[in-house]
C-alpha cells in the first residue's frame, strides 16, 4: 500500500486541561474527555434537542498558532468548527469548517495558519438524532512533514499486562493498558528536508503527534484518519548513507516513537 | 451482560482502573472544594508506580497491640516539574500552601468487557508527607493516613482532670475541628470492649492523640482502626457474615475457578499470638486458662492497668484478653488476585483449599480437581483448610500496582 498522503508530525493538542470551558448542557467536569485521547471516551450534551445548538467553547489559556484541526468520534450532522480571534469572537478558518449533511465521523483538517485565542464546535443536528458527541478533538500546529515517505512502516500496539500464576499453575493476565508503537523506515530521507525536521523531533522538549496517514483516510488500522499518536521518539538518531555514496542519495534512518 | 465486581475479581483476565486526586489548600490554609486528578494530565499517564496500601489490626506477629500509621507512596513522571514545591511557577502547588497535608486519595475501579467501569471505590485518602524529587525526573509522593494527624498535638491541650471514661476521652480527642477537618466525627466508631474508667492524670495520657488512644486500646482491649476517612475504636470481633470464598487446589466451588495465587504461610497451632496467662502488674488481676495443654503451650503477657479505676475493671480487662488470646487461632497469610476493597480487618473470609488431592487408584487425573469419587483419598498436602472454617482478616495489602492483595487471616473462634 502507497502512502499518498506524507507522514505529519503535529505539537501537542492545545485542547487540555488549562483551557476555559464553556458548553451549552455537556458538563464541563467532563471536559477531559474530549482531550483524552481515548476514542472509547465521549464528550456528550445532556438533553440537548435536536435542531437545537450545542456550543462546546474551548478558550485557550494563552494565543497560540494553529494549522491542524481533527474532530474524532463525532455525530455532527449540522454543524461547524471555529477558532476565537484575538477578540474571542467565533471565526471561520480561511477554508471554513462546515457540517451540511455530513456523514463521517471522523474529520481532519489542515487549515492556513491562524493566531487562535480558543477553538468552538457548533452542533445543531445529529448524525444518528442522539445527544451530540465527540471522543477528540485536536487544535495543534504541524511540526512538519516528510518529503519522503517511508519505504516501510512497522505499527503495532505493545500491550502493558502482567502475568500472575495462581496456586494450580493456571494463569491471572492483568491488562494494564495497550499503546502505539511504530517503526519508520527511511531509505530516501532528504538532506534539506527530513533530516533537520527529525533531529527537531529527537531534540524537543515535549512529545508529538504523528500522523501516518497524514490525513488520508486508508481505512486500514493505523493509516485511517483518526488514527493520530502522541509519542516519544525512543531510538537514537542515526541517519546513514549507502555504503560508498555521498552525492545524489537520500539518507538510511529509522524513526522508533512509542506512545506517551 | 451484567458484570458484578465479584465476577470480575474471578476473570481470568483483569483490567484495572486506577485514578488519584488531590486537594490542596489556599494561603489561608483552606482546603480546595473539589479533589483534581493528579495521574494523567492532558491525557498523559504520569504514575510509574501505584504502590500498596494495608490496612491492618494487631499489625505485628507475637506482639499484642502494636497498631501502626498508614502510609502509601506514589512514583511519578517529573519531567515538567510539576511536582516541584510551590516556588516553582510550573508545580501544581504554586499559589498553594506546600506538599505537606495537601489531601491525597486514590480510587479504583475494574472495566468489564463491555468497557463499563465497576466498582469505583476509595481504597486511600490521608494527607502527603513529603515530595521527594529523584533522578531521571522523578517524584516520589510519600503520605500517610489521616491518623498521622492524631501525632501531632498533645493530649494535654485537652486539660482532661479527674476520672473519665475511655469513651469521654476518646472523645474528646477526635471532635475537634483540627481532627475533623480529616475526619468527620460522623465516621467515628467508639466501642471499646471495656468502657472502664481512666484516671486522666496518669503519665500514658501526656502524649501525643495517638499515644493517647494506643494506650486506651491497650487498656480496653479494643483495637484502632483506620481507613480513609474513618476510625473505628472497637473489639477485634468479626462483623457480618463470610465476604468472600477463595478458591484453591481441589476446591469445591462450582466453576473452579481458583482465585488464590498462593498460600505462603498456614500455622495450624495459632502460636504466634497464643497467650494464656494475663497479668496485671498494678493490682495481681490474673486470667489463667484452665486448660493444661494450652498452659504449656501459650505465653504469658503482663499488662500495666495501674490507670484503671477499679479492681473489678482491671479484672474484666485481664478476661477479656484471655478469652480473645487464650485459645489456639489458625492463622493464614496468601496472596490472592486485587480484591476491590471487599476484603478488609473484621471480615470473614473462607479458603476452600482441601490441597493437591493423592491418587489412590492407577492413572492419570488432574491433582487440582476435585473429583468427587473414590479415586482420591480426601485430604492431601500440608495446607488442608476446610471451606466451613471462617478466618477473620487482620491485614489486608493492596498492591495496587501489581493488582494482587496479601492477606493475613485468623481462624474465628
Amino acid at each position: 500500500m502507497a502512502l499518498s498522503k506524507k507522514v505529519k508530525f503535529y505539537n501537542p493538542n492545545e485542547v487540555k486541561s488549562d483551557n476555559t470551558f464553556v458548553f451549552t448542557t455537556a458538563n464541563t467536569a467532563t471536559a477531559p474527555l474530549i482531550f483524552d485521547r481515548d476514542l472509547a471516551t465521549f464528550l456528550v450534551s445532556d438533553a440537548s434537542a435536536e435542531g437545537v445548538n450545542e456550543k462546546w467553547k474551548f478558550t485557550f489559556a494563552a494565543a497560540v498558532e494553529i494549522d491542524f484541526v481533527a474532530i474524532f468520534g463525532h455525530n455532527i450532522k449540522t454543524g461547524n468548527i471555529k477558532y476565537l480571534d484575538a477578540g474571542l469572537a467565533e471565526t471561520d478558518f480561511t477554508s471554513a469548517i462546515a457540517f451540511v449533511n455530513n456523514t463521517d465521523t471522523d474529520n481532519s483538517y489542515e487549515v492556513t495558519k491562524v493566531t487562535a485565542y480558543g477553538i468552538v464546535v457548533n452542533c445543531t443536528n445529529t448524525i444518528d438524532t442522539g445527544e451530540k458527541k465527540a471522543a477528540e478533538l485536536i487544535a495543534a500546529l504541524k511540526i512538519g512533514e516528510v518529503a519522503e515517505n517511508p519505504f516501510q512502516v512497522a505499527a503495532k500496539f505493545d500491550i502493558k499486562a502482567d502475568i500472575q500464576s495462581k496456586i494450580d499453575g493456571g494463569v491471572d493476565k492483568i491488562v494494564n493498558g495497550l499503546k502505539f508503537r511504530a517503526k519508520f523506515q527511511f531509505d530516501n530521507a532528504s538532506e534539506s528536508n527530513d533530516l533537520p525536521l527529525f533531529l527537531d523531533l529527537y531534540t524537543r522538549g515535549r512529545p508529538f503527534y504523528t500522523y501516518p496517514g497524514g490525513g488520508f483516510d486508508y481505512a486500514k488500522r493505523f493509516f485511517r484518519i483518526e488514527d493520530i499518536y502522541l509519542v516519544n521518539l525512543i531510538n537514537n538518531y542515526d541517519p546513514k548513507l549507502p555504503d560508498g555514496q555521498i552525492t545524489d542519495v537520500g539518507w538510511i534512518i529509522n524513526l522508533d516513537v512509542k506512545e506517551v | 451482560m451484567a458484570y458484578t465486581i465479584q465476577d470480575l475479581i474471578r476473570n481470568e483476565v483483569k483490567r484495572p482502573v486506577r485514578q488519584a486526586y488531590i486537594k490542596r489548600r489556599d494561603i489561608d490554609g483552606n482546603y480546595e472544594a473539589a479533589w483534581v486528578r493528579l495521574d494523567i494530565k492532558d491525557g498523559i499517564n504520569r504514575v510509574i508506580n501505584w504502590g500498596v496500601v494495608s490496612f491492618d489490626i494487631d499489625a505485628e506477629r507475637n506482639v499484642l497491640n502494636s497498631f501502626d500509621i498508614g502510609s502509601y507512596s506514589l512514583r511519578v513522571t517529573n519531567q515538567d516539574g510539576t511536582f516541584n514545591s510551590r516556588d516553582d511557577s510550573r508545580s501544581l502547588w504554586s499559589g498553594f500552601l506546600d506538599h505537606k497535608d495537601t489531601k491525597i486519595r486514590v480510587e479504583v475501579a475494574m472495566k468489564d468487557p463491555d468497557d463499563n467501569e465497576i466498582g469505583l471505590i476509595d481504597v486511600f485518602e490521608g494527607v502527603i508527607q513529603s515530595i521527594d524529587l529523584r533522578a531521571a525526573n522523578v517524584a516520589v509522593i510519600k503520605s500517610a493516613s489521616y491518623s498521622k494527624k492524631l501525632k501531632e498535638y498533645n493530649t494535654l491541650d485537652l486539660s482532661l482532670a479527674g476520672v473519665k471514661s475511655v469513651s469521654t476521652i476518646i472523645t474528646s480527642i477526635m471532635n475537634q475541628s483540627k481532627i475533623t477537618t480529616f475526619i468527620p466525627f460522623g465516621n467515628v466508631t467508639i466501642s471499646p470492649v471495656e468502657d472502664i474508667d481512666i484516671d486522666t492524670s496518669v503519665d500514658d495520657l501526656k502524649g501525643s492523640y495517638w499515644d493517647s488512644l494506643k494506650f486506651l486500646a491497650k487498656t480496653s482491649g479494643s483495637t484502632i482502626y483506620v481507613e480513609n476517612d474513618a476510625l473505628d475504636f472497637k473489639s477485634r470481633a468479626a462483623a457480618g457474615a463470610s465476604v468472600f470464598t477463595f478458591a484453591g487446589l481441589s476446591n469445591t466451588q462450582t466453576d473452579r475457578t481458583k482465585t488464590i495465587y498462593s498460600i505462603s504461610s498456614y500455622d495450624p497451632a495459632g502460636s504466634d499470638k497464643l497467650f494464656t496467662k494475663i497479668f496485671d502488674e498494678s493490682s495481681g488481676a490474673t486470667a489463667e486458662t484452665t486448660d493444661a495443654i494450652l498452659l504449656q503451650e501459650g505465653k504469658e503477657i503482663t499488662l500495666s492497668l495501674g490507670s484503671v479505676n477499679t479492681f473489678a475493671e482491671k479484672q474484666d480487662i485481664v478476661d477479656a484478653y484471655l478469652a480473645r488470646w487464650g485459645v489456639r487461632r489458625p492463622s493464614i497469610r496468601l496472596l490472592v488476585p486485587f480484591m476491590m476493597f471487599l476484603v478488609k480487618p473484621f471480615n470473614i473470609i473462607n479458603i476452600d483449599n482441601p490441597g493437591a488431592k493423592t491418587e489412590i487408584d492407577a492413572g492419570y487425573y488432574d491433582a487440582s480437581v476435585y473429583d468427587g469419587t473414590a479415586v482420591y483419598d480426601g485430604s492431601g498436602g500440608s495446607t488442608n483448610i476446610d471451606k466451613n472454617v471462617d478466618f477473620v482478616v487482620e491485614k489486608a495489602g493492596y498492591d495496587i500496582h501489581e493488582w494482587q492483595t496479601l492477606i493475613f487471616a485468623r481462624q474465628d473462634i
